[in-house]
C-alpha cells in the first residue's frame, strides 16, 4: 500500500529547459520571458495546403500552458454556434485537466505545440466536414471547460 | 588479443582486421537503417495524398477485376469448347485499354465499368473474311449458350456482353497480322466494313513504358532492375493515376455533352506522351496539359496520333471544329482551375477546387479517408512534427506526438 512519502508529485521542469526544447525543436518561435512566465509566439502551418496561424503560448511554472490563435481569427461553421474543444476565453483544449495528461515535468515543446498542430488540422477539417474527426471527450458541468 | 577482446564484448576473431571490418559493417549498416528510416517520414494530407486518394476511390476495385478476368475466361472457354463453329480460329481474349493499363474510371451515376478487350481470332485476312460476318459469327455462338443469350448487345463493331450491377465486356474482334510488328492485329473500323490496323498490346507496352518514374529510370541507367509492373493501388505509378484524375475531370467538365468529350485513348495518349517522369501526380498533371496547350498548332487542329501506328488518327473526330474548340476550350479551362489548385491555401479551398474538378462525393471520401488514416498513425504513436512544423508520419529520429484528448463542449 502506498504511503504520503511513497507518492511523488512530478517535478516541474525548469524554465531554461523549456525554453531550450523550443529553442530546439520549434526554432520559428520567439520567446520572451520574466520571472516564472514565458510567453512564446510563433507560426503553425498543420499540414503542407493548411493556412498558416499565429499562436501564443503562455506558461507559468507549474501552471496548465494557455494556447491563444492569434491570426488568422477562428471562425465557427454558422454564426452563434461554437467551436468544438475551445475554452471559454478563447484558448485551445488540447488535453484532459488535471494532470492526466499533461504535468509539469513534460516538455512544451514536446506536447502542446505537437497538440496545437493536431488541433489546427482537426479544425480545417471540421471547418470542411463538420465533423471533429480527431476525438476528444467533452466535460461534466463544473470541469472548468465551457463554453 | 582474442582474449582482451573477448572482454570488450566484440565477437572473437582471430585478428585485428576482421575486427575492424566487422565494426564497418555494423557502421554501415546502421547507416543503411538510418537512411530507410528517414525515406518512411511522409507529410499528410499533402495535394498529391488527396490526388491518390481520389484516383484509388476511381479505379476499378480488384475484386470486381478478379471477377472481370474470371468472366472473360469463362467467355473465351465457351468460343473455344467442343462444338464451337469457331474453335478452330483458337479464341484468345485479353485486356485492352484502361483495364490493360490500370487507367479504370468508374462512370459517373449508377453506370457500371466498361470493360474493353480483345477477341483475337486465328483466322487469315482474305478477301472475303467481313467483319460483320465475324462479328455475328462471335454474337451467334455466344447466344447459343443460355446464360449469355440475354446478356449480349450487338454494337457497331464490338460486342457487349452485359453483368448487370457488375461491368460490361466490350469484346472487339480481331484477326492476326503477321506482317506487323508484334502484337500487331486488324480490327473491324467504325462501320465495321471494313479492317484497319490496331496493336492494344504495343500501345500498352508503350504506355507501360512511359510511366517510368526519374527514379527508376536512374535504377535502370545504374543497371539494376526496375520494380515490377503494379499491381497494388499503392504502387500505381503517377502517370497512370494522372491519366484516371484527367479522364474523371473530361467526365465532369463534359457532362451532358458525351459528343463533344474528348476520348479516352486521345488523353491516355496526349498524357504519356507529355509526362515528364515526375513523381508528384500535381505536377505530372500540371506539365501534361501545358505541353498539350504549347503543342496546339497556330492553324488548323492538333492531330494525335498512335505512338505504334504514326498513321493513325486517334483524334480524328476532332475534323469537326465544333469538337476541337470544345477540346481546346477545356484545355484552357482545365489549366486554370489546376493553376488556382496549386496555389489555394487553407483545406476549405483546396477541397473546394478539388471539388469543382473531379465532383463533390469522391473529394469528401477521400478527404476522409486520408484523415482516418492520419488518426490511426495517431493512435499507433507514428505521428510526429517534421522539420517544416508540418504533420508526418514515422518520425525519425522517433518523437511522437504524445497522447491527449481534445477537451471541451460538443460544438
Amino acid at each position: 500500500m502506498a504511503t504520503l512519502r511513497e507518492i511523488q508529485l512530478p517535478q516541474a521542469a525548469p524554465l531554461h529547459k523549456q525554453l531550450l526544447a523550443m529553442e530546439r525543436h520549434h526554432p520559428g518561435f520567439s520567446a520572451t520571458w520574466y520571472c516564472d512566465e514565458v510567453v512564446w509566439t510563433g507560426l503553425i502551418q498543420p499540414t503542407e495546403r493548411a493556412h498558416t496561424y499565429k499562436v501564443r503560448v503562455t506558461y507559468r511554472l507549474g501552471r496548465s500552458p494557455v494556447v491563444d490563435v492569434l491570426e488568422p481569427e477562428l471562425k465557427p461553421r454558422e454564426p452563434g454556434k461554437p467551436i468544438p474543444h475551445l475554452y471559454k476565453g478563447g484558448h485551445l483544449c488540447l488535453f484532459l485537466p488535471f494532470g492526466f495528461e499533461w504535468d509539469a515535468s513534460k516538455l512544451v515543446a514536446d506536447t502542446i505545440v505537437p497538440w496545437a498542430t493536431l488541433w489546427l488540422h482537426h479544425y480545417e477539417v471540421w471547418r470542411v466536414t463538420g465533423e471533429w474527426l480527431g476525438g476528444g471527450q467533452h466535460p461534466r458541468v463544473g470541469d472548468g471547460c465551457t463554453q | 588479443m582474442s582474449e582482451i577482446i573477448g572482454h570488450l564484448g566484440i565477437e572473437k576473431v582471430t585478428h585485428a582486421s576482421c575486427v575492424l571490418s566487422d565494426r564497418a559493417d555494423r557502421v554501415s549498416a546502421r547507416h543503411a537503417k538510418r537512411k530507410k528510416m528517414t525515406a518512411l517520414e511522409t507529410p499528410v494530407l499533402t495535394l498529391d495524398t488527396l490526388l491518390r486518394r481520389i484516383a484509388a476511390d476511381l479505379r476499378l476495385p480488384d475484386p470486381l477485376r478478379a471477377l472481370a478476368e474470371q468472366r472473360y475466361s469463362s467467355v473465351a472457354a465457351w468460343l473455344l469448347a467442343e462444338g464451337s463453329p469457331l474453335a478452330t480460329a483458337r479464341p484468345n481474349i485479353y485486356p485492352q485499354g484502361s483495364l490493360r493499363i490500370g487507367t479504370t474510371v468508374r462512370p459517373r451515376g449508377c453506370n457500371e465499368f466498361d470493360l474493353d478487350l480483345v477477341l483475337e481470332l486465328q483466322v487469315p485476312l482474305v478477301d472475303n473474311t467481313n467483319p460483320l460476318k465475324l462479328l455475328d459469327a462471335v454474337a451467334r455462338r455466344l447466344r447459343d449458350h443460355d446464360t449469355y443469350r440475354p446478356m449480349v448487345e450487338r454494337k457497331n463493331r464490338c460486342i457487349r456482353i452485359n453483368y448487370s450491377g457488375e461491368f460490361h465486356l466490350d469484346i472487339l474482334p480481331g484477326v492476326p497480322n503477321p506482317g506487323g510488328p508484334p502484337g500487331a492485329i486488324y480490327v473491324p473500323d467504325c462501320q465495321a466494313r471494313a479492317w484497319k490496323d490496331s496493336n492494344p498490346k504495343g500501345y500498352a507496352a508503350w504506355f507501360d513504358d512511359r510511366t517510368i518514374t526519374e527514379e527508376q529510370h536512374k535504377l535502370m541507367l545504374a543497371g539494376l532492375e526496375p520494380l515490377p509492373a503494379a499491381t497494388s493501388v499503392a504502387e500505381t505509378p503517377p502517370l497512370t493515376r494522372a491519366v484516371q484524375l484527367i479522364k474523371r475531370w473530361r467526365d465532369v467538365a463534359y457532362d451532358g455533352q458525351p459528343d463533344l468529350a474528348p476520348i479516352s485513348i486521345v488523353l491516355t495518349t496526349l498524357s504519356g506522351l507529355y509526362y515528364g517522369r515526375e513523381t508528384s501526380e500535381s505536377a505530372a498533371i500540371a506539365n501534361i496539359v501545358e505541353r498539350t496547350r504549347n503543342a496546339l498548332p497556330m492553324t488548323g487542329r492538333l492531330v494525335v496520333v498512335n505512338p505504334t501506328n504514326p498513321l493513325e488518327d486517334l483524334s480524328e473526330r476532332w475534323a469537326d471544329p465544333k469538337v476541337y474548340s470544345a477540346f481546346v476550350k477545356g484545355l484552357n479551362d482545365l489549366q486554370t482551375r489546376w493553376a488556382h489548385l496549386a496555389s489555394a491555401q487553407g483545406l476549405e479551398n483546396v477541397v473546394s477546387a478539388l471539388e469543382e474538378l473531379f465532383g463533390e462525393d469522391v473529394v469528401r471520401r477521400a478527404l476522409r479517408d486520408e484523415v482516418g488514416h492520419i488518426e490511426n498513425e495517431r493512435s499507433h504513436r507514428a505521428l510526429g512534427i517534421g522539420v517544416g512544423g508540418h504533420l508526418i508520419t514515422n518520425p525519425t529520429p522517433h518523437r511522437p506526438v504524445p497522447k491527449n484528448t481534445f477537451y471541451g463542449d460538443a460544438p
